[in-house]
């Protein structure tokens, strides 16, 4: 009987129900879309940065990351390996001792990062091999050869085949130079990054900066990306103590960029309020002028003794029809466009140099499509614009039927 | 005779949907002369608010003319017609006659304001007719809080404040009892001795039909009587 | 008459009373909203583009012909540039800074990191680039023997320096030689411009160039204007009276065309949710006049029939609908003022966020603006919605014939 009602009255009253349901279909598609287009490009950008050096773990000795010293290392690194390889968990694990020196070539002399990796598996872990844009990539029996970033290249002024010298520090504080050779040269796409990174081979560098059985970093690559955090927990409990040592997720190395893409996706919420404020606004007015058009009719239904709770519950049942109506279908739409947008990614080649500023190397921006997110973000609109009848609903049921029937 | 108002040939049809055509009036010809007390009668339906509409200018004749004083109404434009609705005719209806968001005092100078007349005319001459139609008590008040009767009152001393030529009323006693009707139509005489105003009436109420100088019948949109009582053609 | 249109509208308002709040309330409302935000986002980005003019590239900045593709300590602008009178006493200028710049290594007992050696004159680069303000820890000194260091915060906290801890400072001369100078960290800044945070280290230029091997020049020369809208005409002036063989002249937003390109995507930002807001608030006011409108056709039957114009009554209804839109901008504009004055003074505390926001280049307060524009584009739109809003009603209005009016119901 209501049903029957409810729909007579949507249907009489086109206006109201056109302006409501196409402004919530709208507003619906727009924060679904939004949503999972920020929440997609954040994943992008944080999974490029994560994935082109950082990776997705690190252990590192105790305070390395506060405070990276030489008192800070990894200092057994084969008695650390041993309990890595018997967790079924980790994938694959490698070791990074990270410094820095002076690369000096015949015009300049700079201060840069120099890494020693183990070449075979560094490619697995980073995209460091992938980002080979001119000459070879390491390999594990390189002796002299080095890996430059281009802009570091560029600096020095050298290319593939030129000749290079460094002076650092070992493991032990000790002084440590050689000669180098430029294997290749890469390009990340993350302009820090290649302006101020080199490098080498470890077996190679091993005895030269003392590294037997030390490292600065250990990468561990998890089976899952996705339980990267409770990997982490776990290790810290299997890791023996007396190693000394701390394990890192990515969210923790690099919270920066993740505070960063929360306080971008805050600001893009705080925008669409205000577009959902006024869109709201409007769905009251039209639920008011829609009820006051009505007002004699409700004056009538109350004096042939309909209760106040049935004509609510009338009024609202017509604005849950009219709400879904919206809501559904702008779900899909919205949903439909984060679907096509994940698995066709915008593409932002224009603003790629704005993206590197702030060091974030990607070109391509994807949508995420979830359905956990998209049933929240319809519930949310469904939620607000029965809010946003409410008001105008209350009022008239709280009128006396004679007053009502008054009503012009 | 001083013709006023002259009707020629006049047909409405109402084009109700593609195939039905209602013919209001048929074949309408009349004159009525300045300072005229005439009385369209006929049943319902049979084209009284229709000829009143026209002679208003409010609706425009399928076929024939209309003039009015010099001037022949259904051929001008919307445009134009405004400024004569406004300084040569004065309108009472049925029924919600008047504009609610006024008092009845603003609705008295309603068309004296659009006529751009001084403050001091429009409070003389509402006092003037306040005392006539005897409304002083009301003039501060809303339409919704008068009487029918009341209303009508108020809607004649807007109608006829502009001291306009001819006096348009469509059926202004249906919705009164027998006291206010009569005390309306002495008014209505009244001023149309008083002011000179034509006065054209609609209705098929007997008590105003008695009162007619110049009784005009209707029916199914035809003239099919015109003469003046008493033989008193002014 | 206009006294009587007015009259009438005013009145026709009073009448829906709840209806007209409610309308005046919801663009009240959405104009906070977007004047709010406008403000914040402007606030924004212009403090990004100001941390990064004053701490390096100052409305314009001069550099010797080919440095910035090669910056070598062979490309140096001579110290005979600053002799030359049009950068003396141009009065468009209102401070310039010298800067002596060179790659290095930077050590501690522990860790080493690449840092940007910037050689200043420190008072004058204090004003310039405004460090007081910027001055996260410790003095704005070199010290009395000049082997004081100020360093980025960025840079500090990697190397996990304090005040008043030594450093070692290598890098390679112009005669091809390392050198090393030990120096003492005076200071730390935040300057929001993160290269230079994560960066720089600021030490005596007559310290730096005999650090270095140099006996005059400096890199770069950076000049802020009294007025940044001059910086055009600032440039051709220069570009005129220097020999630009020699000397490259460069605007800010030419050194960070990133930046420039921020602050339009801003603006066209701002255009479309002002667009997208007032389209959806003008539905609001198209669905009240609409309604307005055919609820009193009787009414304006009867003002037609009694001799009042179509036009009339079309100023009527206009004046009806702006009226509705002006409520709400004052509503809107004055709230949306007080609000920005608040935090203009004030500023938005994101200090949560301080990781996040200095990724982006951004203070940890955001200071908000206010720009006139906002409150012009806001009325036209709002206008225009009003307007627009009315044409439905009043089209259907005077196709009818008086007679079809005063009978509809
Ligand atoms: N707008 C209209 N559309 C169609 N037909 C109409 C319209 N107005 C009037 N008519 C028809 O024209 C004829 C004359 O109507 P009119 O209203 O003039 O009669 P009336 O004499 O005033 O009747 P009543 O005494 O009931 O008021 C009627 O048949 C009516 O149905
Ligand atoms: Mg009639």
């Amino acid at each position: 009987m209501f049903l029957d009602l409810a729909w007579k009255n949507i249907c009489s009253q086109r206006r109201r129900s056109l302006v409501t349901v196409l402004l919530l279909l709208f507003a619906t598609a727009i924060l679904v879309f939004s949503g999972a287009f920020m929440e997609g490009s954040h994943r992008q950008m944080i999974r490029s940065a994560v994935e082109i050096y950082p990776s997705y773990l690190q252990i590192t000795g105790n305070g390395y990351r506060d405070e990276p010293g030489v008192d800070r290392l990894v200092f057994d690194l084969a008695a650390l390996n041993n309990v890595l390889n018997a967790q079924s968990e980790v994938a694959l694990a490698t070791s990074r001792y990270e410094s820095f020196a002076l690369l000096v070539s015949d015009h300049q002399a700079l201060g840069a990062l120099l890494a020693a990796v183990e070449p075979d598996k560094e490619a697995q872990v980073s995209r460091l091999k992938q980002s080979l844009i001119r000459g070879e990539y390491l390999s594990n029996n390189d002796q002299n050869q080095v890996y430059l970033g281009r802009e570091l290249a560029q600096r020095l002024k050298v290319d593939v085949g030129s000749n290079l010298a460094f002076v650092g520090s070992g493991a032990d504080s000790s002084f440590a130079a050689d000669r180098l050779h430029v294997k290749g040269i890469f390009q990340t796409g993350l302009f820090d990054f290649d302006n101020s990174s080199a490098f080498v081979n470890r077996t190679y560098i091993e005895p030269l900066m003392a590294l037997d059985n030390t490292a600065s970093h250990v990468i561990v690559l998890p089976h899952n990306p996705d339980q990267v955090q409770d990997l982490a927990r776990l290790l810290s409990q299997r890791l023996p103590p007396e190693l000394g040592l701390e394990v890192r997720s990515w969210q923790e190395t690099m919270s920066g960029l993740v505070e960063a893409m929360t306080v971008d996706s805050i600001f893009g919420y705080l925008t669409l309020s205000v577009l959902f404020l006024v869109i709201l606004f409007v769905i009251t007015i039209y639920t008011l002028l829609a009820i006051m058009a009505r007002t004699r009719e409700i004056g009538i239904l109350r004096a042939i003794g309909s209760s106040q709770r049935q004509i609510f519950t009338l009024l609202l049942l017509e604005g849950l029809i009219l709400t879904l109506a919206g809501v559904i279908p702008g779900g899909m739409l919205g949903g439909a466009f984060a679907w096509y947008f994940q698995e066709n990614p915008f593409s932002f080649s224009a603003w790629e140099e704005q993206f590197k500023q702030y060091n974030l190397a990607v070109s391509t921006l994807p949508a995420l499509f979830s359905l956990t997110q998209i049933l929240r973000d319809m519930i949310i609109m469904t939620l607000a614009a029965l809010m946003a009848m409410l008001v105008p609903l209350l009022r008239v049921t709280r009128l006396r039927p004679t007053e009502a029937m008054r009503h012009v | 005779m001083d013709a006023f108002i002259e009707i020629a040939h006049l047909h409405k049809t109402f084009e109700t949907s593609r195939e039905v055509s209602t013919p209001a009036l048929i074949d309408v010809s009349l004159t009525i002369p300045h300072g005229d007390f005439a009385v369209i009668s006929g049943p319902s339906g049979s084209g009284k608010t229709t000829l009143l509409n026209l002679l208003g200018a409010l609706d425009s004749p399928s076929k024939g003319t209309i003039s009015l004083g010099q001037t022949m109404i259904s051929k001008l434009k919307e445009a134009e017609l405004s400024p004569i609705r406004r300084d040569r005719i004065g309108f009472v209806f049925q029924t919600h006659n008047l504009i609610p968001v006024l008092s009845a005092r603003q609705n008295i100078c309603y068309v004296m304001r659009l006529q751009g007349r001084s403050q001091q005319e429009q409070e003389s001459r509402v006092a003037e007719l306040a005392g006539k139609l005897d409304i002083e008590q009301l003039l501060d008040k809303h339409p919704d809080q008068l009487s029918g009767g009341q209303q009508q009152r108020v809607a004649v001393a807007r109608a006829v404040a502009s001291r306009p030529q001819l006096l348009l009323a469509d059926e202004p006693t249906a919705s009164l009892d027998s006291t206010n009707a009569e005390r309306l139509l002495d008014l209505l005489e009244q001023l149309n001795h008083d002011e000179g105003v034509t006065v054209l009436i609609s209705s098929h109420d007997s008590l105003v039909i008695n009162r007619a100088r110049h009784s005009i019948v209707l029916r199914d949109g035809r003239v099919v009587a015109d003469h003046y009582e008493r033989n008193d053609i002014p | 008459m206009y006294k009587l249109i007015w009259h009438m509208a005013w009145n026709a308002l009073g009448r829906r009373r709840g209806r007209s709040l409610l309308v005046t309330l919801m663009i009240g409302a959405s104009l906070w909203g977007l004047l709010f935000m406008e403000g914040i986002y402007d606030g924004m980005t212009e403090q990004m583009i100001d941390n990064t003019v004053k701490s390096d590239s100052g409305n314009l900045s001069l550099f010797a012909q080919g440095y910035r593709l090669d910056p070598s300590l062979d490309r140096l602008l001579p110290d005979s540039l600053l002799n030359q009178q049009i950068l003396r006493t141009n009065p468009l200028i209102k401070s310039r800074s010298i800067r002596f710049s060179h790659t290095g290594l930077l050590a501690t007992a522990h860790a080493a990191r690449q840092v940007q050696i910037q050689g200043v004159p420190l008072e004058e680069e204090i004003v310039h680039a405004g460090l007081s303000d910027k001055l996260a820890q410790g003095r704005l000194h070199f010290g009395s023997d000049g082997n004081g260091a100020i360093l980025g915060h960025g840079l500090a906290g990697k190397l996990r320096v304090s005040i008043g801890q030594k450093i070692i400072l290598s890098a390679q001369d112009r005669q091809q030689n390392i050198n090393s100078l030990v120096l003492k960290v005076n200071g730390i800044i935040r300057s929001g411009n993160q290269p230079i945070d994560d960066k720089i280290l600021y030490m005596d230029i007559e310290q730096c160039r005999e650090f270095l091997g140099v006996s005059q020049g400096f890199s770069q020369l950076s000049l802020i204007l009294h007025n940044p809208d001059n910086t055009a005409l600032l440039q051709e002036q220069l570009l005129r009276e220097l020999d630009d063989s020699a000397i490259e002249i460069l605007r800010w937003d030419q050194l960070y065309p990133a930046l420039l390109q921020g602050r339009q995507v801003m603006k066209t930002f701002n255009l479309i949710c002002n667009l997208l807001v007032f389209c959806v608030a003008g539905l609001g006011v198209w669905g009240v006049m609409t309604v307005s409108v055919l609820e009193r056709l009787r009414e304006f039957g009867i003002m037609i029939a009694v001799g009042t114009s179509f036009q009339q009554i079309r100023a009527q209804v206009l004046l009806e609908s702006t009226l509705l839109g002006l409520g709400g901008f004052i509503l809107g504009a004055g709230s949306g003022v007080a609000t920005l004055l608040w935090f203009v003074e004030h500023g938005l505390n994101l200090e949560v966020f301080q990781e996040g926001l200095q990724a982006f280049g951004m203070d940890t307060i955001i200071y908000a603006i206010i720009r006139p524009d906002y409150f012009t584009t806001a009325l036209i739109a709002i206008l225009l919605a009003c307007t627009a809003s009315v044409i439905l009603p009043l089209r259907r209005l005077k196709q009818a014939r008086p007679v079809t009016i005063l009978n509809s119901q």
